[in-house]
């Protein structure tokens, strides 16, 4: 793979709790550290609550990062004024899982895609359609399209435009949050594949949030699991899905219902809940899970340890 | 087995300002004694509709226009609404996809259980309350007694779905209807709620129709599966042949589209287009526009249901041909 594009340094993004600021604040992500390489996709995949999407609206600026450091080719991210946050944009775009409520309803297909040129503005009018026929057409759309509203068209197209409006500033990192989650198998693989050519065509690194454990072991190159704000298992897709390391991975790899009745088995199921991350446990964050769980686990919060390969968990029973 | 439940030509249509909606065109299923039976199908398809058909709860302005449901010889549909209340809840229970909301937020669980066997057993409070400490403790809770007196917020997704199940099963109904009980879970409780129904199923022995569009769930829990496409039925078989020998370009075409974890190729099988908009649906094979195997007669013609093996049944027309190496699932 290429150089490294982005380095995230013990991001913290904190939540204050309470209406009155009494209660604990929540740690949605609690110091965690990765790189991306240029041309790579990255993975983070997790259930609800364990701060996927936190981080990437974190790494984009959206939400402003309580502690840490976020790297861009070198250069540590701010985003205090204006055009440090234009700046931003014009590296980092976002893709949204809900296609509809992502896109204005009152902009036409080819106002929402010249938006971003408009708030940077670049190119004149003409340019500025030119650019956005050549990313409808991209996306796999017909130029008829451009004068459409959100509501005549189908989840999957919603999905298309969004990613057309993502590439109109070049950028050179995409954060996609659930891109396919909201829609249907048949479709979804649809996205997926014109997300992978698109890749290829515009050179771009994506970092690819899910909760969906096949899909990015289709899409991405590299996975980082997440459990309570913390990472806890960072690895290439074929090593982490062959040998997960962590008990959580492990859980989560065995509870993916396969689509054969041959192979099924519940046997590995994991008990109870994810704990609140506004009361999280001592220690090892999923400890009040892991069956593998010893006193030490609760009284330390285990580091990421490195078994190899660049095969990261963060567990002291291994 | 015998026969607890038949479908037969449903059909129900949404009357709204747009025109016609048929959401169900003509469905034919049935459901055995003791049965998963698993209706897939991507969204608009109709599948939750045929659910709410068969207790006779379409919203409006949706209305079932023909057909019959047979539930052990009765005719559902013309069961006067006392009697089809009378059911519901005891013999033919639901459940569906949120959780949350299912719950009425304003009265404590224990409340909201014992409700529903006093209104159907005709028990004292003090009775319900024992048999809904019971219920909480069969669907995996623990601390059942404390339970009873916290409200739906109180709890998780995957909790708000077990007391789902404890009322739908408190009155031991014959059948359930499970309307994508998993969808809005994460995966892990998932595997929780799945493993917890196939269990209330080997001991209370009651048929599940099962409503999803994860391929992963149905190969779980299914022991028949019907794939259902812009309101009708495109296949029908049992589980292991739905997996290892589909015959409609849909059915495959689902299977292709689930990422495969050993295989590496670059791109995913896809299905051409979208699925058509209820009421738009095309003259011949519905399916047709999005088919590859689609020739002129599949466009003229609407294919009806063949009999391709026992128990297996297809609407294609092209069915006999499908040895396109395309065509062919991964699994």
């Amino acid at each position: 793979m290429g150089k490294e594009l982005l380095k995230v340094e013990d991001l913290c993004v904190y939540y204050s709790g309470g209406l009155f600021k009494r209660a604990n604040p929540i740690k949605a992500v609690d110091g965690i550290s990765f790189s991306v390489d240029k041309g790579e996709s990255v993975g983070i995949v997790g259930e609800s609550g364990c701060g996927k999407s936190t981080t990437g609206y974190a790494i984009t600026h959206l939400i402003k990062p309580t502690s840490g450091k976020i790297l861009f080719n070198g250069d540590e991210l701010k985003s205090g004024t204006r055009l440090e946050r234009l700046n931003i944009a014009k590296k980092l775009q976002l893709i949204f899982q809900n296609s509809t409520s992502s896109l204005n309803p009152r902009f036409s297909v080819g106002r929402a895609i010249e938006e971003p040129l408009l708030v940077h503005k670049m190119g004149n009018k003409g340019e500025r359609r030119e650019r956005a026929l050549e990313l409808i057409e991209a996306v796999g759309l017909k130029p008829d399209h451009f004068d459409s509203f959100p509501h005549e068209l189908s989840g999957g197209q919603r999905q298309r435009i969004g990613i057309a409006r993502a590439l109109s500033l070049n950028p050179e990192l995409i954060v996609c949050d659930e891109p396919v989650s909201a829609l249907d198998v048949s479709v979804q693989a649809q996205i997926l594949n014109l997300m992978k050519s698109l890749q290829k065509k515009y050179n771009l690194t994506y970092i690819f949030i899910s909760h969906n454990l096949p899909i990015v072991q289709h899409f991405c190159d590299k996975v980082i699991v997440m459990y309570l704000g913390h990472i806890v298992e960072m690895a290439d897709r074929l090593e982490i899905f062959k040998n997960p390391i962590h008990p959580y991975t492990k859980a989560l790899i065995s509870s993916i219902p396969i689509p054969d009745p041959k192979k099924v088995s519940l046997d590995e199921v994991i008990e109870g809940d994810v704990p609140s991350p506004q009361n999280p446990p001592p220690g090892c964050p999923f400890s009040t899970r892991c069956q593998m769980v010893v006193p030490e686990c609760s009284e330390e919060k285990p580091p990421l340890k490195d078994y190899g390969n660049g095969h990261l968990a963060a567990c002291f029973r291994v | 087995m015998e026969k607890l439940l038949e479908v037969n030509n449903l059909k129900t249509y949404f009357y709204t300002d747009k025109g016609v909606m048929p959401a169900v065109d003509g469905l034919d299923f049935h459901l055995k004694e003791g049965e998963v039976l698993a209706i897939v199908g991507e969204s608009g398809c109709g599948k939750s509709v045929s659910s709410m058909s068969l207790i006779n709860m379409v919203p409006y302005p949706g209305k079932i226009v023909d057909g019959e449901i047979l539930y052990m010889g009765e005719n559902l549909l013309q069961k006067p609404p006392d009697d089809m209340r009378k059911l519901r809840g005891s013999q033919l229970s639901i459940i569906f996809q949120d959780p949350i909301s299912s719950l009425n937020p304003a009265f404590k669980i224990g409340r909201q259980i014992m409700e529903t066997m006093i209104h159907h057993k005709g028990i004292s409070k003090a009775q319900a309350k024992e048999e809904a400490i019971l219920a909480l403790s069969s669907v995996g809770i623990p601390d059942p007694i404390g339970f009873l007196q916290k409200y739906p917020h109180e709890l998780s997704g995957g909790m708000c779905q077990r007391v789902m199940i404890a009322i739908a099963l408190c009155c031991n109904p014959k059948i359930l209807i499970a309307d994508e009980p998993t969808t809005a879970l994460d995966v892990t409780i998932q595997a929780q709620i799945l493993r917890l129904l196939k269990s209330l199923k080997k001991e209370t022995g009651t048929s599940i129709i099962l409503i999803t569009h994860d391929m992963g769930v149905v190969a779980g829990m299914a022991d028949r599966v019907l794939v259902m496409y812009a309101g009708q039925a495109v296949e029908e078989a049992d589980v292991n042949e739905i997996f290892e020998n589909p015959k409609h370009p849909y059915t495959i075409g689902l299977l292709n589209a689930i990422p495969n974890p050993d295989d590496n190729t670059e791109a995913l099988y896809n299905i051409k287009g979208t699925v058509p908009s209820i009421g738009e649906y095309p003259d011949g094979c519905r399916f047709a526009p999005r088919c590859d195997m689609a020739n002129e007669g599949c466009e003229k013609n609407p294919p009806e249901l063949y009999e391709a093996g026992s128990g297996h049944f297809v609407r294609c027309l092209r069915h006999k041909l499908n040895d396109n190496p395309r065509l062919k699932p991964k699994v």
